[in-house]
């Protein structure tokens, strides 16, 4: 009787884990290729070793090999587009793989903890009452008074559900869930108001806002954004083990000599950050932190050390793909690109939802 | 005294949990936290174990507070198997166990941990089990995984302290009889090599068999705290479950017992 094998049994076994390593650099080849492509697509067209040679030429390694016209369109518009969504993309997706070991839930997005509500919120209120503000910055200052106060709003939405969430010093997860679905919900109501005061040309601003766009990407922008999102994100790669422990549980993971405390703080804080920036840069651009880890879980198995790295690589990848999307469908108009992922991402999710369903029932 | 609590007082708000307690555990026994539902039994071993402060008292392991210890060479000294049996995500029951060898991550090498884990899996009788995703276990077979996951934590002597500790949350409470009787033949083994082991037991008769001193608790109160058999009486027993029961020796120098049902003794 032990030894028979029914279909059942053989698909509660786990398939054999692939190699971190093997899967890693296959990821990383992925990132590079979704890199080079993003770099060539559009009006005029480069090949993706061609822009590969331009980038060795730019740090000196190989001769030149296009164009001066389409170096300046590759180095000006493409490549900082290109940094950025490979950054946001890496940022949203590590930070939705700790959000869910976090909250022990394949099911936790980052912006379960108030961040791109609040963020939003900020930034509505910026495009929509900013006017009466911002005419009193210095016009070098304006282009940053948005995603500033985008991140300023999204930290402090994050905070305040923190604070709610904390009881003698203990951060209690489902309290912090609870709080953030409430600030979330306030944030909604926040820009709905702001939508019917809103005027013809702030509404498509604001909309275009919401929906996400990677246009904001140029040279002035990202010294600053990108360190902002990169950093936290290569943060979270480091609590990887300890997320795994996580999985069994708060007071398990503490037996194992885990300070949950202080992973709770350091996870809520890098996510808040890498959320944060992302989102202020380039505005809401929902799935891609529930999607990406979910599809490395399938396929890796959900030890952290895998999925969190791969979830950065992957992340970038699907990102710069679902950019390309985006400029190229409607060209030489553009779709917001998070229209681009929930279009991809919801059918994904909701497929998602059925299997667990599905399994569970059985 | 290698793991002792004296006099400690656990309240939240109004409810006291647990109430002037004082005991001690020591490495190379068994120590058995016996009592009805509510009694402070797992109130109790949180506090040994280092998760919370008792309100009042003190808990110290090898001479120093638990919280005064760092987190990891805390869990090199002590393991703990809870209650909760619960993983999120579809981890291998492997990889479950391989989680204990996390705090000696730099101390031991990988080889030994393999070597570690797969002894560890064997013990508990869950080797077979090993490439199985850990939610699509049973009950018992979850708790066979996490009882090795927990002598696997402690499976080896290390320079933080003198000696181990392994502490059992009820660790019988979904297995079948075979397998109640070999995980505690494997925290014996233990035991003989010098870990001292704090186990919630339910069954008084696993206690009679397995335990060295029983520790007997009643709403937050410590009613008797010795050697096993001189403290499972048959007077306490019933004083704290407030049911009656029969004792037999069976000649081999085991005890064995049994419940009355209540409803012939009540007299109702």
């Amino acid at each position: 009787m032990g030894q028979a094998v029914t279909a059942s049994t053989l698909k509660v076994c786990a398939s054999r884990r692939p190699a971190a390593v093997p899967v890693l650099l296959a990821l990383a080849a992925i990132t590079g290729l979704a890199g080079l492509v993003g770099l060539g697509a559009g009006p005029m067209r480069i090949a993706p070793l061609d822009a590969l040679q331009a980038l060795a030429h730019r740090l000196g390694f190989a001769a030149a090999g296009i164009a001066e016209q389409q170096e300046a369109v590759l180095f000006a518009i493409r490549l900082p587009r290109v940094l950025l969504s490979l950054a946001v993309g890496a940022a949203l997706a590590t930070a939705g793989a700790a959000m869910q070991g976090l909250f022990r839930n394949p099911l936790a997005d980052p912006g379960l903890i108030g961040v791109s509500g609040g963020a939003a919120l900020a930034a509505v209120a910026a495009i929509v009452l900013g006017d009466k503000v911002f005419h009193l910055l210095d016009a070098g200052m304006r282009p940053w008074a948005l995603p500033v106060a985008a991140f300023a709003g999204g930290l402090a939405a994050t905070d305040l559900v923190r604070r709610l969430g904390l009881r003698d010093g203990h951060a209690s997860i489902a309290t912090i869930l609870l709080a953030g679905v409430a600030i979330n919900a306030l944030s909604g109501a926040g820009i709905g108001l702001l939508t019917f005061l809103a005027d013809e040309q702030q509404l498509r601003t604001l909309v275009f806002w919401t929906m996400g766009s990677l246009g904001s990407a140029t040279w002035s922008t990202l010294p600053l954004a990108l360190p902002l999102i990169i950093l936290p994100t290569i943060l979270l790669l480091r609590s990887t083990r300890a997320l795994d422990a996580f999985a069994l549980g708060e007071r398990e993971a503490g037996h194992l000599g885990v300070d949950v405390e202080r992973l709770k703080r350091r996870l809520f804080v890098l996510v808040a950050l890498a959320t944060g920036a992302a989102v202020s840069v380039c505005g809401i651009i929902g799935f891609v932190g529930l999607v990406v880890p979910h599809l490395l879980r399938l396929a890796c198995g959900p030890g952290h050390r895998l999925v969190l790295p791969g979830a950065a690589l992957l992340g970038g990848a699907l990102l710069t793909a679902a950019d390309l999307a985006a400029r190229l469908t409607v060209a030489p108009a553009e779709l917001p690109i998070g229209v681009v992922t929930a279009l991809v991402g919801g059918p994904f999710f909701l497929w998602l939802l059925v299997r667990r369903l599905r399994l569970t029932d059985s | 005294m290698s793991l002792d609590a004296q006099s400690v007082s656990v309240r939240i708000g109004s409810a006291v949990l647990l109430e002037d307690v004082s005991l001690a555990a020591r490495p190379g026994e068994v120590l058995g936290l016996l009592g009805p539902n509510g009694a402070g039994k797992s109130t109790l071993l949180s506090l040994l174990a280092g998760d919370r402060k008792p309100n009042a008292g003190t808990v110290r392991l090898h001479g120093r507070e638990p919280r005064l210890w760092s987190p990891e060479s805390l869990a090199r000294v002590r393991a703990v198997m809870t209650q909760s049996t619960a993983v999120a995500f579809d981890f291998t029951a492997r990889e479950i166990v391989e989680l204990a060898r996390l705090p000696h991550a730099g101390h031991t090498d990988a080889a030994e941990d393999r070597r570690i884990i797969a002894a560890a899996l064997e013990l508990t009788d869950a080797a077979h089990l090993a490439d199985r995703l850990y939610p699509s276990l049973s009950g018992g077979e979850r708790q066979r995984v996490q009882a090795a996951r927990a002598l696997a934590q402690v499976w080896t002597a290390t320079d933080d302290a003198p000696s181990r500790f392994l502490m059992l949350d009820e660790p019988t409470a979904s297995l079948d009889l075979r397998h109640q009787h070999t995980l505690l033949e494997s925290v014996r083994r233990f035991v003989a090599a010098g870990v001292g082991a704090i186990v919630v037991l339910h069954d008084i008769n696993l206690a009679a068999a397995y335990c060295d001193r029983v520790a007997l608790l009643d709403r937050g109160h410590l009613i008797a705290c010795g050697p096993t058999r001189d403290t499972l009486t048959i007077d306490t027993l019933a004083g704290v479950y407030g049911i009656s029961l029969a004792a037999v020796d069976d000649g081999a120098g085991a005890r064995h017992y049994f419940v009355r049902p209540p409803s012939l003794s009540l007299h109702v």
